[in-house]
């Protein structure tokens, strides 16, 4: 009875997980793709940060040589303090990247991330349906296929991201890792270890 | 996601806390959703685990929401800041 529950619970893990894995999945894709919308706030928040301190440093300059600034001089110091900050958010937000404008390399490392995911949706929903009596007897594969996984993302050269997404790829692959982890620890769990 | 949008921008006047709760009333409809697809039911999970499952789409859901509402102009980002 005690084995029943355990499976039980194991199994509710892995459908859990497989929540898990999506997310992590869908992270990398939207990290490839530039696709974040916090970065909208983030962008605005630089801006106004860049052209407060442009108007601010401005000021105290030009009040170094006894002249007062006027209302009009602090709306063009903020311009043009708006203006940079548009170049600066370019290079570290970039634009989103349409699917169709990856790389060919890059396509293939979607679909093979989707390809895995999907090969657990199709367990986890035999689990569901009953039409799996067995589980993780592919396991061997399935771990190769995400030891596989993660080699082609940590070798994934991100370097012609913009700035935020390059750095957060490695983070990114780096939570996928752990979901991998995660499945190879409810496996082991499995088997009473 | 795009029906979250949609509702806080109907919400003339609202205050953060009422913007708040329609995030978190929407992540918990969310977190509902996705058990039902992996065919768990929510008395199935401890307290823990559901509340990990909400705060996990509630952070989500809430970053979502800032950058479509900043987009479109509707909401002060500042505001959301605070």
């Amino acid at each position: 009875m005690a084995k029943i529950d355990r499976l039980d619970e194991l199994l509710k893990q892995y459908k859990i997980w497989t929540l898990k894995l999506r997310s992590a999945s869908k992270n990398i894709e939207d990290n490839i793709l530039q696709k974040d919308s916090s970065s909208k706030v983030e962008e605005k928040v630089i801006s106004i940060a860049i052209s407060s301190a442009l108007v601010y440093i401005g000021s105290a300059i030009i009040g170094l040589f006894g002249v007062s600034m006027g209302g009009v001089w602090f709306l063009v110091l903020f311009a043009i303090g708006w203006l940079l900050s548009r170049g600066i958010n370019k290079k570290v937000f970039g634009n989103e990247r349409k699917h169709e404008t990856l790389a060919d390399e890059e396509r293939a490392l979607l679909d093979k991330l989707h390809a895995l995911e999907q090969t657990h949706i199709k367990i986890r929903d035999g689990i569901n349906n009953k039409t799996m009596p067995v589980f993780f007897t592919a396991y061997v594969i399935l771990r190769r296929e995400f030891n596989e996984m993660i080699n082609k993302l940590l070798a994934y050269n991100a370097s012609h991201l913009a700035l935020k997404y390059r750095y957060k790829h490695a983070l990114l692959v780096k939570k996928y890792q752990q979901q991998a982890d995660h499945f190879h620890k409810i496996y082991t769990n499995k088997k009473g270890r | 996601m795009n029906e979250l949008v949609e509702k806080l921008k109907g919400m003339k006047n609202a205050t953060t806390s009422q913007y708040n709760e329609m995030i978190e009333k929407y992540a918990h409809k969310e977190v509902m959703k996705s058990l039902k697809e992996v065919g768990i039911e929510k008395d199935d999970l401890s307290d823990e685990e559901f509340a990990a499952l909400l705060n996990e789409e509630k952070k989500r859901s809430n970053s979502y929401a800032k950058g479509a509402l900043t987009a479109s102009g509707v909401l002060l980002f500042l505001e959301f800041l605070g």
